[in-house]
């Protein structure tokens, strides 16, 4: 007798749907005013980041980690997913580490910015290393209907 | 001694942070899909027993039917038959119920396999004309 397959295996867990999708929103944001309002980014604390490679590659860059997260979130396609963490981990990175290259330089106006940011990445990191499909989520949820109903 | 202007010292220091990134991400995305496939093989095995636990839950009804049809008749025989059977009925109860509460044990597993093998025995001195019991019979 076959053994009962608990879930479908490209089942996604909705944490980790919510994460990429949250994710991939944060860098379309941030890669479309890089592209479409490159003004905005006119804080000393950019200039180490912008010295380093223009804006437009910047934004390009996180535009395409914003797209890979998102549309896993949507096609709940694994390999897409971790291609998504991966690249935004390491933009994140990148910028925590500018931002904070200007802290060292007296050119960071605040260093709340290369916190945050490199919190963000080690949190993508931590992400990485995690299972983004889960067998246990789909006997969790049915269960849940059940003593819902 | 040359000194590095700041677009090429940001650019070298990201570069290395870009490489060392791309890796380390590299690194635990293979650690991830690795704890994701043991978590599969784990799921599998629970379902595998889950499945044997239903079985085994569906010989006990069947067994407890078998044995309120014998109390219920007149013939003392048959009510001695009963009791037998409840007495094995309730070996195996017992190790069924250990078995659930210690799923990963080992020895449990083979105490409710050997009170199984114990009811099918009794099945076949006492009762043999009744129809065969479900899963391992």
């Amino acid at each position: 007798m076959q053994p009962t397959i608990l879930m479908r295996a490209n089942d996604m867990t909705t944490r980790a749907r919510w994460y990429l999708a949250i994710a991939g929103v944060r860098h379309l944001l941030v890669g479309g005013f890089a592209l479409l309002i490159p003004e905005a980014f006119k804080s000393t604390s950019f200039i180490p980041i912008i010295a380093a490679a223009p804006l437009w590659f910047w934004g390009t860059f996180s535009m395409g980690s914003g797209l890979a997260c998102l549309g896993s979130a949507i096609t709940r396609s694994e390999p897409l997913a971790r291609l998504g963490m991966g690249w935004s981990a390491v933009l994140t990175l990148l910028i925590g580490v500018g931002l904070l290259l200007a802290v060292f330089k007296g050119q960071s106006a605040s260093p709340t910015g290369p916190i945050i940011w490199l919190a963000v990445a080690l949190k993508d990191f931590v992400v990485c290393a995690q299972p983004i499909r889960s067998p246990f989520e789909g006997l969790t949820e049915r269960i849940a209907r059940k003593q819902a109903t | 001694m040359p000194t590095l202007d700041l677009p090429s010292l940001s650019q070298l220091i990201l570069a290395v942070v870009a490489l060392g990134g791309a890796v380390g991400a590299h690194r635990l995305n293979r650690r991830g899909q690795v704890t994701q496939t043991a978590q599969q093989i784990a799921a599998n095995e629970l379902a595998t027993r889950a499945q044997g636990f239903e079985e085994m839950e569906a010989l006990v009804d069947r067994l407890n039917n078998e044995i309120s049809r014998l109390e219920g008749r007149a013939d003392r025989e048959a009510m001695a038959q009963a009791r037998r059977c409840r007495t094995t009925l309730d070996h195996f109860v017992l190790a069924f119920t250990t078995l659930q509460g210690q799923v990963v044990s080992e020895q449990a597993r083979q105490a409710a396999e050997a009170a199984q093998v114990e009811v099918e025995q009794h099945r076949a001195e006492d009762h043999p004309n009744t129809e065969p019991t479900l899963g391992t019979a």
